[in-house]
């Protein structure tokens, strides 16, 4: 019998193909997880859908991402919904059926955008290998033009992570007609850890992938600049490999210090993430952008202290236990020999955002489309 | 072919999405789902046509920022044409006769034909396979081996 409840679909295409489980991914489906909370099931129904539903059939998920609840409830078309969410990255939107799908059903659209780093810092990212056969290169910047052009062309609302994304999309000088707000994401866990009391040396862990923004390379240097001076330190890398990071991943593998005072940890599981953080006494967030950079937000509730690059995406957040630091390895190894003595402040109930609040913001601004 | 040298056009608003960065733009049709994104040159075709500047002070914009501008054999038309075809403009109702600077957001030499290219379907763009070549480590990047 057909109900008068609002249909949210929510998008998987960018899930199912990605089929990792990456940063982006972790964030649709805690959003997801905490959505079915703050959306009246009286009011709202939620589900799945895919602008390629013939790729479904195709993929054994990953079990993370079929954690994600939206997964028990039946793959809908999405001609079918009132309001569509597309909370990741989706390089195959029907453009036109999107727009007819607008004109005709008045159908609300909300786009979720992380970040706009290929723009922005395209020297960051590697070319996607176009063309199809035909004799056309297109640069990964001009291929995510077109991506957030085509974006922002369907929405009706778009959800930026950090004041940061929404000031490098103002500078792009657009004429933008969706209503965007920002919402800044939050640590995963919701319960505060306390505060870290080890004595017997000090761990200090960077959970990024390994790519050149991400600052490894800095942070090895400032390293062997302690290990030089014989501090009993140690460095714990967790992430996967990413592109363009030979040399560097030639340099940990055959580092001195690897599984002494240094480690490489990849592919791990999130109770295996969590014991490393609760081993270690210091985090760090030393990429050179992001659109939002969560490992601070991580660190923080997980009661260490956290040494941030001094970038303004970072700078918008006001925490007890987060430092910065400006310049380079010399200047990081400072401030960590620095930040090391300091104790670490006890933190409020709810003081570190989380996901939970990023969650509720959103259920808040798709009850009022 | 549509003679379009006396013409002038506007850009239709109302059916594109139309921006541009760093001296290029792309163009979404919102009738038919088409992408098409533009050289340098076209750009600024587009960027003249947006500012309503008349095609009688076109030459003389474009030989002041090209060091080979020629009406003749430009491929102006040709692109105004296809533009006009795939209802990306539309016949202007005013434009005005007047000298303007072009955008300083891309570096100009000699003049190339304006080329739009067109796409079908974003994800028609990529040659990888997107569920097993996609990266673990972020878009847009193939898997590494």
């Amino acid at each position: 019998m057909k109900n008068n409840k609002i249909k949210i679909g929510v998008d998987v295409t960018g899930l199912i193909i990605s089929n990792q489980v990456t940063g982006i991914e972790r964030v649709m489906v805690e959003t997801n997880k905490h959505l079915f909370d703050f959306l009246d099931p009286q009011v709202y129904e939620i589900h799945p859908f895919t602008t390629v539903p013939e790729i479904k059939s195709r993929v054994h998920i990953h079990p993370y991402l079929l954690s994600d609840p939206v997964f028990t409830k039946p793959l809908i078309d999405f001609n079918e919904c009132d309001i569509l969410f597309f909370g990741g990255i989706n390089l195959s939107i029907p453009l036109k059926e999107l727009f007819n799908l607008k004109q005709k059903k008045r159908t609300k659209i909300v786009v979720i955008i992380h970040d706009i780093l290929p723009l922005t810092h395209p020297e960051w990212f590697s070319d996607p290998v176009t063309s199809n056969g035909r004799s056309i290169k297109l640069s990964g910047k001009n291929y995510f033009h077109i991506y957030l052009q085509a974006m922002f062309a369907i929405s009706d609302q778009v959800i930026l992570v950090s004041d940061q994304v929404k000031n490098d999309i103002n500078l792009l000088g657009w004429n933008l007609k969706p209503k965007f707000a920002v919402v800044p994401l939050g640590a995963f866990n919701s319960q505060i850890e306390g505060i870290k009391s080890s004595t017997s040396g000090l761990n200090c862990v960077y959970v990024a992938t390994i790519a050149p923004r991400k600052g490894h390379q800095e942070l090895l240097d400032a390293f062997e600049l302690l290990w030089e001076e014989n501090f009993e330190i140690t460095l714990t890398l967790v992430g996967n490999r990413g592109w363009e990071v030979e040399g560097l991943l030639n340099k940990i593998e055959s580092h001195p210090m690897k599984n002494k005072k240094f480690f490489w940890k990849s592919n791990l599981v999130d109770s295996q993430v969590h014991e490393i953080y609760a081993a270690s006494d210091i985090a760090f967030m030393v990429s050179e952008g992001e659109g939002f950079g969560l490992p601070l937000e991580e660190g923080l509730s997980k009661g260490l202290k956290v040494i941030a690059r001094d970038i303004p995406v970072f700078r918008e957040r006001n925490y007890p236990n987060l430092y910065f630091f400006s310049g380079g390895a010399q200047e990081l190894s400072d401030k960590i020999k620095e930040v090391l003595v300091l104790p670490t402040k006890p933190l409020k109930p709810n003081e570190i955002r989380t996901m939970a609040s990023f969650a509720n913001d959103v259920a808040q601004i798709i009850k009022l489309l | 072919m549509t003679n379009s040298q006396e013409l002038n056009y506007q850009i239709n608003i109302g059916g594109i999405s139309f921006e541009r960065l760093d001296g290029e733009v792309v163009i979404i049709s919102f009738e038919t789902g088409k992408y098409f994104n533009s050289n340098n040159t076209a750009a600024d075709i587009f960027f003249l046509i947006e500012h309503g500047i008349a095609r009688e002070s076109w030459l003389k914009i474009l030989s002041s920022h090209f060091t080979t501008y020629d009406d003749e054999g430009s491929g102006i038309d040709e692109l105004l044409t296809m533009a006009f075809e795939e209802k990306l403009l539309l016949l202007a109702d005013e434009v005005e006769t007047k000298l303007i600077d072009l955008p300083s957001d891309c570096v100009r030499k000699g003049w190339e034909p304006p080329t739009l290219l067109v796409f079908d379907d974003l994800a028609d763009l990529l040659l990888i396979d997107p569920i097993h070549d996609t990266s673990t480590s972020g878009w847009p990047t193939q898997k590494n081996e």
